[in-house]
């Protein structure tokens, strides 16, 4: 089983994301998901600067990914699309219909991004004919619900699950980081850049619930499905994706790394993991519970 | 399906003595007091804190209502309009598509001098979600 890093969610500034990166191409991971997936505002990378970040991971023996924006709202959007879509050398996440329907045109193979409704072996099925080649399940998926698709490979598509990290839980058009700073949208000062992992939301008894991020919303609990590991090979998951933050990512691989080649079983990584934890963690959705819980 | 917004088997009700509170799979989402009048919960329409500050840091609980441009609306195509049903009861549906009825009659009838009526504002608002109303995104030129 493969490992893959997440499209950065946040807002960081243009050195840390070069840094990361750099820091990224020693870590075992294998499959680097790259771009701006949130806000089309947040322009601190340039598409050259992605792209140059993407031949230093391939240089690093990566399988690097350029993932589109998940709504897009203007011709601009499209426009930025269209230079991903046709960027000429790496394959494409598709995190909306649009950007499947650019890349169908262009009969070029593209991954499903998590946030494309896909829920049943018809649209799956679909989306295999217009050039899918890898499906990232959408978070809310159950195990139960997975096992009972049809066999993906099949359709020639791989499967890849999200197994470390919080949940992209919404998209608006609406800025609620702006919101917290009484800015308009328009006029939003880039005010998520403040906020490396996110600006965290509880509720009136402080209990961690949400995490504000732009225009998305995320889980506050980290969803970590490491110990079910060795579920995994039966439900043809080939690849597992963990969510970059700001701290401990390269651990966090690592320790997935070690359970993938067998020099660490899962629930031992889940217990070092556990140590570890500095937020809630959840694996509710997983096996078919409220999203927020952690079942066992 | 999981991942449905609030559900109403996750949605439970206490009265405290801090007032009445709704809460979404445990989580509390508002907290009214007497007399306040209280909604059903939807996560994004809690009261949070963020930071120092408690508020409703997602939506405010407000119901978008179009009827002051309706012309435009009809101008631009409109051929129809959907109003939200979803956790309401039969007699809201009602109520809302009686005035919607009248004022899209009235639009059509004479679209150069319509005007919301006050009547049908207050009727629509005493059945809104916070009592009071929005042009949520057409408030704004669209980017």
């Amino acid at each position: 089983m493969k490992l893959s890093l997440a499209p950065i969610p946040w807002f960081w500034e243009r050195a840390r994301v070069f840094d990361f990166y750099a820091s990224i191409a020693a870590t075992p991971i294998d499959i680097v998901y790259l771009g701006e997936t949130v806000c089309s505002k947040r322009r601190e990378l340039r598409p050259e600067d992605w792209l140059q970040i993407a031949a230093a991971l391939s240089e690093a023996g990566k399988e690097a990914v350029l993932s589109t924006l998940t709504l897009i709202e203007a011709e601009s959007e499209l426009a930025t699309l269209k230079r991903i879509v046709e960027n000429g050398r790496y394959l494409v996440e598709a995190n909306d219909m649009a950007a499947v329907e650019m890349l169908s045109e262009r009969e070029l193979p593209f991954v499903i991004g998590p946030q494309v409704n896909v829920y049943n072996g018809e649209t799956l099925a679909l989306l295999a004919r217009l050039g899918a080649r890898r499906w990232v399940v959408p978070t809310e998926i159950s195990r139960a619900q997975l096992a009972a698709l049809p066999d993906r490979r099949f359709l020639q598509m791989q499967t890849e699950v999200q197994i470390y990290g919080d949940l992209a839980l919404a998209y608006s058009a609406r800025c609620y980081t702006a919101r917290a700073h009484n800015l308009q949208k328009d006029a939003c000062a880039f005010v998520c850049r403040e906020y490396p992992d996110g600006l965290p939301l509880a509720t009136m008894e402080d209990e961690p619930f949400l995490v504000l991020n732009g225009i998305q919303t995320r889980s506050a609990a980290v969803c970590d499905l490491l110990a079910d590991w060795d579920d995994f090979g039966a439900l043809q998951i080939e690849v597992g994706r963990i969510v970059p933050r700001s701290t401990g990512t390269a651990r966090i691989i690592d320790l997935a790394h070690q359970v993938a080649v067998g020099r660490l079983d899962a629930a031992a990584a889940a217990r070092e993991l556990a140590a570890q934890r500095a937020a809630p963690h959840c694996n509710g959705h997983w096996h078919g519970a409220a999203g927020m819980e952690q079942v066992g | 399906m999981h991942g449905v917004c609030s559900p109403a088997s996750a949605v439970r009700w206490e009265e405290t003595a801090a007032g009445r509170q709704s809460r979404v799979g445990g989580m509390l989402i508002d907290r009214y007091q007497d007399g306040q009048p209280a909604a059903y919960p939807t996560i994004c329409k809690g009261r949070y804190r963020v930071g120092d500050h408690v508020y409703y840091a997602i939506e405010e609980p407000t119901s978008l209502n179009v009827i002051e441009i309706l012309p435009e609306l009809v101008r631009g195509g409109v051929a129809a309009l959907k109003v939200e049903g979803r956790q309401r009861g039969p007699a809201y549906v009602a109520r809302v598509t009686k005035v919607l009825r009248a004022a899209l009659d009235a639009c059509c009838a004479d679209p150069a001098r319509f005007t919301p009526r006050q009547e049908w504002l207050d009727e629509l608002n005493s059945m809104a979600e916070g009592r009071c109303h929005t042009l949520g995104a057409y408030h704004r030129p669209w980017q």
